[in-house]
């Protein structure tokens, strides 16, 4: 009943791989942005810390079993044309773009991870005079709008990436490699 | 006409990811962090997240179709003398394959119905003061009953997703079946 010879079989498998580990990177980015945002306007700032600290933790997992993934699927499935990783034809370039975006991401998760959410925790004792407690508050609040900004800088190139890897279906492309 | 298939594949892509990458970050990201905080708020929350979440899905699911058939049409296998053209007709496995593809985006749009027009107003509802206790108990477990199956379909979209996304990469290199 299956119409597809093994070796095809094997592409196919690597493909739907590969698309699945995008859709839940990029479809995951979006979905925080846009929905987890909106929802914050409505709910208290206890219950917004509470939230985003599950969810954050929970999404870098998901991120970086997804760009693993990708890693792991995207270059077998590259390896399949002649020439691949040749920058001198548009394939070969498009795949180079799309490893830069790759680093770019993974650079950024781990910022994410061991930088920006370890800043976002206030900490505040019951020795600390008002003005440093105040100070925290602050420094917590400027940690806030970096996430904010490098959670947005991460949707743009994920999406940039997704834009890169439209070229690589092109049937002109796809074909003659040039 | 190279930009416009380009800029049609893109948009097809983005829409899938949004679709399948947002089902699995309500399920497994959203929902778990939405039940770490207390019901009054994990409610408010839930209302606010579907509510926006239901405005991707369709916007997802309309250009799903749209771009779609824009692809099937640059390809050249719809339009000119007949409707279908060679290999999209039941006669090849990649128009097999584009069928079932259709069939599973019809579940898909099916299970939105419902989720939008039957069982998401049951949940949103208001109780009127005044009601009497097995009115109120009857309400509850309408509400109940609307959020199990609302999770139930989600799980069957997101099960309706990954086959899709199979199938599309099948179609890729010439269809399944």
């Amino acid at each position: 009943m299956i119409h597809l010879p093994p070796e095809s079989a094997w592409s196919v498998l690597l493909s739907t791989a590969h698309v699945l580990a995008w859709c839940i990177y990029v479809g995951g980015a979006i979905c925080m942005e846009l929905v987890l945002r909106y929802a914050q306007t409505v709910m208290k700032p206890s219950q917004i810390a509470v939230v985003c600290q599950r969810s954050g933790k929970r999404y870098r997992w998901w991120s970086l079993f997804c760009l693993i993934a990708l890693l792991a699927t995207g270059i077998p499935l590259a390896l399949q044309h002649p020439a691949a990783f040749d920058p001198t034809t548009a394939r070969g370039l498009v795949i180079w773009i799309l490893c830069g975006l790759w680093i770019v991401q993974m650079t950024i998760l781990g910022i994410l991870s061991f930088r920006i959410h370890p800043d976002m925790h206030a900490r505040l004792t019951t020795d600390m005079s008002p003005e440093q407690m105040q100070a925290e508050r602050a420094r917590v609040g400027v940690a806030i709008v970096r996430m904010d900004r490098t959670v947005r800088f991460e949707l743009f190139c994920a999406i940039t990436a997704m834009l890169a890897g439209s070229f690589l279906h092109l049937d002109s492309v796809a074909a003659t490699g040039s | 006409m190279q930009w416009l298939v380009l800029l049609t594949g893109f948009i097809h892509d983005l829409s899938l990811a949004t679709y399948v990458g947002g089902a699995v970050a309500m399920e497994f990201i959203l929902l778990p962090a939405q039940n770490a905080i207390p019901p009054a708020q994990a409610q408010i929350m839930g209302e606010k997240t579907s509510e926006r979440f239901l405005i991707l899905v369709w916007a997802s699911l309309l250009l799903i179709l749209v771009t779609g058939i824009m692809r099937f049409y640059f390809r050249g296998f719809i339009g000119g003398e007949s409707l279908f053209n060679p290999p999209l007709t039941l006669a090849f496995a990649y128009g097999r394959t584009a069928l079932a593809l259709f069939l599973i985006w019809l579940a898909l749009a099916i299970n939105g119905l419902i989720i939008t027009f039957v069982l998401r107003p049951r949940l949103t509802e208001k109780m009127t003061p005044g009601i009497s206790r097995e009115q109120a108990d009857r309400n509850r477990n309408a509400k109940m009953s609307a959020a199990t199956w609302i999770q139930h379909l989600s799980r069957v979209d997101i099960v309706l997703a990954v086959i899709a996304v199979l199938l599309g990469a099948a179609l890729v290199r010439g269809g399944l079946f």
